[in-house]
């Protein structure tokens, strides 16, 4: 079948499929398969069989299920109320009130955190809840936490980083200084949109907590110090030379297990709902993961990413025409592909062509993580919206329209990074210049 | 009518081997005017590396370059050329490789797969913190390895041995996990090395190899004119990746040095005492490799 | 009949969460370890096989408890009688997807049984080993979406594969 035929029947069936309901994971499956049998590029079953095994035991990946073990923990602690105890007096008098919690602290852990699902399941459910009683408005809430947390692939660690890195040649210790400066202008966009937003209408964030004084608030500060402790444990671990970033998320592990100990939340029966919720919220991500790397090399296999790749590169565009023609169709894939796949594919079908048009791969590879980020939060294939989703219970629409803002905001950070390259690239340079 | 396989490749676009690779299709669509047209996918895009001998072999893929010391858990002759201080530089590993070669004939052979080129990687040596001028220097260090021989030669220096993949070399050394590696000057080049180290210790310790193999029902399924073209551009091939394998250590060394990475000739005692080792690990291969590893060995000796 | 497909799902899912614990006990044993200038081969390439383990054997339970991703958007908007057919039609596609699935973990797994596959790093097993787990746990997640298959031809059986209301707080 030819590239156009194969990629048209793939498109609409995609959209039949997963509108019909399918469970995303399955229709990837069945959409992979499709591909190779319609191509006749190779024999699906193998196919099948070799990839999910390859990529359900990669070390990188350890990370996530013991992350979100770490968030499953901490869910069961009472920590969620300490760190809003030790975060929203310093927060009630900005316009946008205990919304910031959401950025700051999928800001925070983000610097602990390599994945954004796992930064988002973990600041959400601590926070969701507490913004729900206190009834700030849901679209924002929502939206705040979808955004910020997408955070953590931006913030170093960051797993996407990693699989960039290596992919394209490029030092992972550059490409995590380099997401700090665009990671810290994320947080900041999102908090002045949110004061904006707070502004022009306060029952957003509704007055609920009385400004205290600063005695008083430095006092409360101190519910603060669990969490900080855990920070410190993580992200001391890395960058004290302890360990890896996935034995940090082990070491996280054992730190909120201690957190749940010392407050008297650890018993057998929560360390057995903590295992098994995160068990199954794990196997829910990386059988998604497992099927659509299937996907992403069955229409390699099918020349489909070939065909796509030629397509851009016959058109002959400057640098900033480049990079809008891509960011455009990097937002259409990210509607549909998970971010490691949309990774994978732009370094080895685009990186050549990138360089050839005089583009940073440095740069490129935090230009990518933006990117990245946005399709998180893209329907209708979009983790953090999935696991929104899981924890509202909020349809897919609800939460893809509050998230809608913070995706346009992303936008904007990419026009900035375009408009500013050094946003990317000074902190690394003076960091290793010699 | 024109025939289309499909090659996977374990590395970038950029790595001489998938150039290599790249250059070979070419040379073959040319010979045969483009009766034999292979699709190389580079970047592990399609088969993850260690993966890619099973897929030509289950005919996932019909060809595909392979990184033998990878199959070595099944059967220790794969990973003879990855043992370090056993074939120094490329002279060696040309002999070592000669006297390889028809064991991996054999054992590839059984597998359904038929090996058309073998080309080395550029000779490794030891990246650190500090210079080392005899192996007492790595005694106790935290030493990056990869693979089997690479933690057991770490383990026989006294060095702490630690599992790095290699996307995480760099973080691994800036945040002192490791203070030491044994890999090639392009790996060094990869990682930038530069940027977490003082010292590359130009060793030469071993070639590893990549071979480019094909499923042999889809080759003995070409006419003879093409199955010629094939046999042809490989010999080529190889003697072309011999080449750019021995330029690219060249370039690589280079351009660490000008990156301020300081490139240092070992010692005469240091290599002296380093063979040691290799001896000592030939030794124990020997071991596992029974009857026909002895007899290799002694011939690598004579 | 109910009751043991149940426990059979959530037994395969408590064994899934036992490899989840164990992950976290081997990375930090490697800490320890190295801490303590300890080296103990091969831990990193065991914790990809229990995180396999893991994901595998827990489909089933996530399935049947409607932790797997779906989009609602327009199922929720279709009147009842359609609702149904598109839910069945939904369910008899999995099924058929699935069983496939399944079928080539365990054609994957039995050739690595017949060349005699040996596991690449620091640790040599036979493939075959950590790979029957991945056929396992697909087939358990066949059983589960038949049994959804069959229970929502009943009428009056409650929906299996759905969220519940308010979702699994996951
Ligand atoms: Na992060
Ligand atoms: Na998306």
């Amino acid at each position: 079948m030819e590239p156009v035929a194969l990629a048209t029947v793939l498109l609409i069936l995609m959209f039949v499929l997963l509108g019909a309901g399918l469970w995303v994971a399955v229709a990837l499956v069945a959409l992979g398969v499709l591909a190779l049998e319609l191509s006749g590029a190779a024999p699906p079953g193998t196919v099948l069989g070799a990839t999910v095994w390859g990529g359900s035991t990669s070390w990188t990946l350890i990370a996530l299920p013991l992350f979100i073990w770490m968030g499953e923990i901490l869910f069961r602690t009472r920590l969620s109320e300490q760190m809003f105890q030790g975060l929203s007096p310093w927060l009630t008098r900005l316009p946008g009130r205990l919304l910031h919690v959401n950025i700051l602290g999928c800001g925070i852990f983000a610097a602990v955190s390599g994945s954004s699902v796992a930064t988002t399941v973990t600041v959400g459910k601590i926070a969701l809840p507490e913004l729900e009683r206190r009834r700030y408005d849901e679209s924002l809430a929502i939206g705040t936490l979808a955004g910020s947390g997408t955070l953590g692939i931006l913030i170093p660690p960051s797993i996407i980083m990693i699989v960039y890195g290596v992919a394209a040649d490029v030092s992972i210790v550059r490409l995590f200084a380099a997401g700090v400066v665009p990671g810290l202008m994320v947080v900041g966009l999102f908090m002045l949109y949110v004061a904006a937003r707070a502004l022009a209408d306060p029952s957003k964030a509704p007055f609920t907590d009385a400004p205290l004084p600063l005695r008083e608030r430095l006092r409360q500060a101190r519910h603060l110090i669990p969490v900080l402790l855990l920070m410190a444990a993580v992200l001391g671990s890395i960058y004290g030379g302890l360990a890896t970033a996935t034995e940090a998320a082990a070491l996280g592990v054992v730190g909120a297990l201690a957190i749940a100990a010392m407050s008297g939340s650890l018993t057998w029966r929560s360390f057995y709902e903590s295992v098994i919720g995160a068990t199954c919220a794990s196997c829910m991500i990386c059988f998604l993961l497992a099927a659509s790397a299937f996907l992403s090399v069955a229409i390699d296999y099918a020349g489909l990413s070939a065909w796509v790749a030629g397509s851009v590169l016959s058109l002959g565009l400057s640098r900033t025409e480049l990079i809008a023609v891509l960011t455009l169709i990097f937002i259409v894939m990210g509607c549909f592909l998970d971010g490691i796949s949309i990774v994978v594919l732009a370094t080895s079908l685009l990186l050549a062509a990138v360089k050839q048009a005089g583009i940073d791969p440095l740069w490129f590879g935090v230009y990518l993580v933006v990117v990245v980020e946005m399709s998180l939060i893209t329907p209708p294939v979009g983790l953090n919206l999935f696991v929104l989703q899981g924890m509202t219970g909020r349809n897919l629409a609800v939460v893809s329209r509050a998230a809608f803002p913070f995706f346009l905001l992303m936008v904007l950070s990419v026009v900035l990074l375009v408009a500013f390259p050094g946003l990317a690239t000074y902190l690394p340079a003076a960091v290793f210049a010699r | 009518q024109q025939v289309r396989w499909i090659v996977a490749t374990g590395f970038a676009e950029t790595n001489f081997q998938t150039q290599n690779v790249r250059r070979f299709a070419e040379d073959v669509r040319a010979r045969t005017n483009g009766r034999l047209e292979m699709v190389v996918h580079s970047g592990a895009s399609l088969v993850r590396l260690p993966d890619i001998l099973r897929a030509v072999q289950t005919g996932q893929v019909q060809a595909g370059d392979i990184l033998l010391f990878l199959y070595g858990n099944q059967d220790p002759f794969f990973e003879i050329d990855t043992i370090p201080f056993v074939a120094v530089g490329y002279d060696e590993a040309r002999r070592l490789h000669e006297l390889q070669k028809p064991h991996l004939e054999r054992r590839l052979a059984e597998r359904g797969v038929r090996p058309l080129f073998y080309v080395p990687w550029p000779g490794q040596g030891i990246v650190s913190q500090r210079q080392i001028s005899s192996a007492q220097d790595l005694r106790g260090s935290r030493m990056r390895t990869a693979g089997q021989t690479t933690a057991r030669f770490a383990e026989l220096l006294g060095a702490a041995p630690t599992v790095v993949q290699t996307s995480e070399i760099s973080q691994a050394f800036f945040t002192g996990l490791v203070d030491s590696s044994i890999y090639s000057p392009t790996t060094a080049v990869d990682t930038q090395a530069w940027d977490y180290a003082r010292f590359f210790h130009n060793t030469r310790a071993m070639h590893s190899k990549d071979a480019f193999v094909v499923n042999r029902r889809a080759f003995d399924a070409l006419p003879e004119d093409l199955r010629r073209a094939v046999l042809e551009s490989a010999a080529i091939a190889e003697t072309r990746g011999w080449e750019m394998s021995q330029r690219r250590e060249q370039e690589a060394l280079q351009e660490i040095r000008q990156h301020g990475l300081q490139v240092v000739e070992p010692s005469e005692q240091l290599m002296s005492e380093l063979r040691r080792v290799g001896d000592r690990m030939l030794e124990e291969w020997v071991q596992k490799a029974g009857a026909e590893g002895r007899a290799l060995r002694d011939q690598l000796r004579r | 009949m109910r009751r043991a497909l149940d426990r059979l799902y959530l037994g395969a899912a408590v064994l899934a969460g036992m490899c989840l614990v164990a992950i976290a006990v081997l990375v930090v044993a490697q800490i320890a370890g190295r801490l303590a200038g300890v080296f103990i081969r091969g831990l990193d390439q065991l914790s990809g096989y229990l995180l396999a383990a893991a994901t595998f054997l827990a489909l089933a339970h996530t399935f049947a408890t409607g932790g797997h991703i779906r989009v609602e958007l327009l199922l929720e908007r279709l009147p009842p009688r359609s609702r149904r057919a598109v839910n069945l039609a939904c369910l008899l596609l999995a099924t058929a997807v699935i069983g496939y699935f399944a079928w080539h973990a365990v054609v994957t797994t039995w050739q690595s049984y017949e060349f005699m596959e040996v596991t690449v790093g620091l640790l040599a097993v036979p493939l075959w080993i950590p790979q029957s787990v991945m056929a396992i746990g697909l087939c358990i997640m066949f059983v589960a979406v038949a049994d959804a298959l069959v229970t929502a031809l009943d009428r009056r059986a409650p929906a299996r594969g759905v969220p519940r209301p308010g979702g699994p707080p996951r």
